[in-house]
């Protein structure tokens, strides 16, 4: 590895404000960054690991402090604007919005263009970039086709192309399945090793940053630790005071170990009696479902699926994307119409009367992917009675409901009043899944409700989904595909893979 | 699946058609809606209609693909065509009591819908064959001369072509949040026309605010790539002008010619068998 004499990137003092000085994104931060290694960044949310991305790629400028690209100080006047844009690449998070060509290779030319290459220099780069990430088979596919994980290996393609001694990738692993995560991982410990490029990695997953040399722990715009991994993963407890956590397998057996439990790997309860004489609250019966049914496109998402869920208990639903898990939690409250078999809600079919439908929806309640694009009212509180107001309840009873579901989400009652947009992602989730709450379903059935969250957000979720399901003495379903919280919290895990369920203990 | 929108995407291939200059095509498909709107007779629908049929084929567009990129104004047409049924006074055709049903009202119907389905064609024949990057060149191309007047031509044609792109996007996304909604009770069929206009605010509420929040971020990944509206961009894979497209182009003239040519002796009383 070379011998660099100045860091990429230096950060004296810097400060940050989105808002002409009323608070401060970073307030503060000291750091260097050496060429070609490999940095971690963590943080809680809202503490300034994005704005100090920003910095890196000179789509933001000081507002007051100083940060130095190789030496150089980067403002909005310097020159080398485009040209430190061109050294750095960034990657966010958000699969969906980064293409802006609907074609593989044309996104990936997009760029390109921009720096106005030749055209025989432009092919050959996009064939070697689409080959680091594994891609090469898809030059010619339409973006929109891709999973969450392809479009997001296309994203870090479309940056490689343009040949940057550094990337930046803005929590770009968050949404996507663990399959994909680690393949992009390795593209980058790769690139690093073998390149000397130097990788910044924003991230909530814990185990993610411990593959990086450095880790720089921010919080509330400074910088609160830094360190190799070794080191800032010993202070366990200020971790935790920012809303971290430390690597799963010490977390797991910290958690453990607190709650009296011994350290041990085995799987938790085989045999629970009382899971087989709980009474029975939602059924499917050899359930089939075929997307476009007799079009030529006919595809089976679900095969002969039989599932039980019965009061008090906590059933986690993984598989890999694909595998039918999406379709399956529509079926649970009537959204799709199974092509086979029946759903049986209080033994009773629910698909039997067309008018009992609206009926199994208030009783079996499902919060999508990303609940909170979907709020729409102008205050907290009247988007949350949305769900109580459609079932057509009296307004006192709307407002204890709404009461009653802040109090489930640890909300303060306050915020009813406030706008959700003022909120922070976490608060918006939590409002969004609140909404559901409200109606006081008796089954709560969650697509990947943590998301995208930094840990203590997502232990928030956790503890309001389990405070819900023993008032109500209901159940939960989540649909995932991280174990790691997840293990911690479920009694029954029922894997599915191809549209049939392969385990369910 | 909505997922299979295919209005505004398009459909990788290599046919003659998807070989065309984008500013061909472009230029084919305004030329196209011309004798679209100048088409009375039924010689000259069936001109038109040829003209979309031979294209489809040539591109390689399958029935599927058509039919599922119209099903999606299926409603749109059949009200249009259904206006026209029960509003045209004439002849009738059924009575039942003040009521009733004429052959200009059925002709008219059929007519508007005829129209209707052949706009969608056609205009999607575009978005079909043409590749994104393409299609930026192209608009830049006609919207260039328009520079003198202050309008920026780079950066509209960016825009419009990515706002193409994202409509599939966009219907995919209305979806999931009609979905959502939907688990929360609401209801988009009932009541009369102003509950269900009410009932569309949670659709299309989270619907705009969302496309906003994706404006910025997709503005921030340009800008990231290095895009600035000022540059020299490299112009990618970009057709030159081959015979193809002058034939294409000649055909295209020609339909507009024939269709105007028939609407002409139509005008002018020369009696004939289809106009």
């Amino acid at each position: 590895m070379q011998q660099p004499a100045i860091p990429l990137f230096e950060a004296c003092e810097l400060l940050f404000s989105y808002n002409r000085g009323q608070s401060l994104a970073l307030d503060g931060v000291n750091t260097r960054i050496e060429q070609g290694s490999f940095v971690a960044i963590i943080g809680p949310n809202a503490s300034g690991k994005s704005t100090f991305a920003c910095h890196c790629n000179a789509l933001l400028f000081p507002t007051g402090g100083a940060f130095y690209v190789l030496g150089q100080a980067s403002t909005a006047e310097s020159e080398n604007v485009l040209e430190t844009r061109q050294r750095v690449g960034l990657v966010f998070q958000n699969p969906d919005n980064q293409t802006l060509m609907g074609i593989v290779e044309e996104d990936l030319a997009f760029g390109l263009c921009n720096l106005g290459l030749p055209a025989s220099e432009i092919e050959q780069r996009i064939s070697e970039a689409l080959c680091i990430v594994g891609m090469e088979e898809f030059s010619t596919s339409s973006t929109q086709r891709l999973s969450a994980g392809q479009k997001q290996k296309v994203a870090l393609a479309a940056v490689l192309a343009m040949r940057p001694s550094c990337l930046v990738l803005d929590e770009a692993t968050a949404m996507i399945d663990p399959a994909s995560r680690r393949e992009i991982l390795d593209v980058l410990s790769c690139l690093c090793r073998e390149q000397g490029m130097t990788i910044i990695l924003i991230t909530h997953n814990m185990s993610e940053a411990q593959l990086a040399d450095h880790v720089l722990v921010l919080g509330q715009g400074r910088v609160v630790l830094e360190g190799s991994p070794a080191e800032v993963f010993s202070h366990a407890n200020l971790l935790l005071e920012l809303g971290l956590e430390l690597p799963t397998p010490d977390w797991l057996q910290h958690e453990l170990v607190q709650a009296g439990a011994p350290p041990v790997t085995d799987a938790p309860t085989h045999t629970d009696p009382s899971r087989t004489q709980a009474e029975s609250i939602l059924c499917l019966e050899d359930v089939s479902y075929v997307y476009d049914v007799g079009t030529p496109f006919a595809t089976e998402a679900l095969h002969k699926v039989t599932l039980n869920i019965r009061r008090g208990e906590t059933l986690v639903l993984m598989g890999k994307p694909g595998s039918g898990k999406s379709t399956l939690l529509q079926l649970l409250n009537g959204l799709l119409r199974p092509t086979q078999g029946r759903v049986l809600l209080h033994s009773q079919d629910i698909w039997q009367q067309r008018r009992l439908i609206l009926g199994v929806r208030n009783t079996v309640g499902l919060v999508f992917q990303y609940p909170e694009h979907q709020l729409f009212e102008a205050t907290v509180g009247s988007d949350i009675a949305f769900g109580p107001r459609m079932m057509g309840l009296e307004p006192d009873e709307i407002e204890e409901r709404v009461k009653r579901a802040l109090g489930f989400v640890g909300l303060s009652p306050d915020l009813a009043e406030r706008s959700p947009r003022s909120l922070s992602t976490g608060q918006k989730r939590l409002v969004a899944i609140a909404g559901v709450m409200a109606m006081e379903p008796e089954v709560l059935v969650l697509d990947e409700p943590t998301a995208g969250l930094d840990p203590r957000t997502r232990r928030e979720i956790l503890a309001s989904l389990q405070a819900y399901r023993q008032q109500l003495n209901g159940a939960l379903v989540i649909a995932t595909h991280t174990f790691e919280y997840v293990a911690a919290l479920a009694k029954r895990i029922v894997v599915l893979d191809a549209g049939s369920v392969v385990r369910d203990g | 699946m909505l997922k299979d929108i295919t209005i505004g995407q398009y459909l990788p291939g290599n046919t003659v058609i998807h070989r065309l200059d984008a500013r061909t095509k472009i230029l084919a498909v305004v030329l196209f809606l011309v004798a679209l709107l100048c088409t009375q007779s039924l010689a000259s629908y069936l001109a038109v209609g040829l003209w979309v049929l031979v294209s489809l084929v040539l591109a390689r567009i399958t029935p599927s693909l058509v039919w599922r990129g119209l099903s999606l104004l299926l409603g749109i047409i059949c009200m249009m065509a259904l206006f026209g049924v029960l509003l045209i006074p004439g002849t009738p055709w059924v009575q039942m009591g003040s009521f009733s049903i004429s052959y200009e009202g059925l002709a008219f119907g059929a007519v508007a819908a005829a129209r209707f389905i052949l706009l969608i064609l056609g205009s999607s024949l575009l978005t079909y064959t043409t590749s994104p990057l393409r299609l930026l060149s192209g608009i830049a191309f006609f919207l260039r001369p328009f520079e003198r007047l202050g309008l920026p031509a780079n950066e509209l044609a960016l825009t419009m072509t990515i706002a193409i792109g994202f409509l599939p996007v966009m219907f995919e996304e209305a979806n999931r949040i009609a979905k959502a909604q939907a688990a929360r009770g609401a209801d988009f069929s009932r009541g009369g026309l102003i509950a269900r206009a009410r009932a569309l605010v949670p659709l299309f509420a989270p619907l705009v605010i969302n496309a906003f929040n994706r404006a910025d971020e997709l503005s921030v990944v340009m800008e990231s790539r290095c895009y600035s509206g000022t540059l020299q961009r490299t112009e990618w894979r970009t057709p030159k002008m081959k015979p193809a497209d002058y034939i294409a182009l000649a055909l295209t003239l020609l339909l507009v010619f024939g269709v105007i040519a028939l609407r002409v002796l139509g005008a002018l009383g020369i009696p004939g068998m289809f106009w």
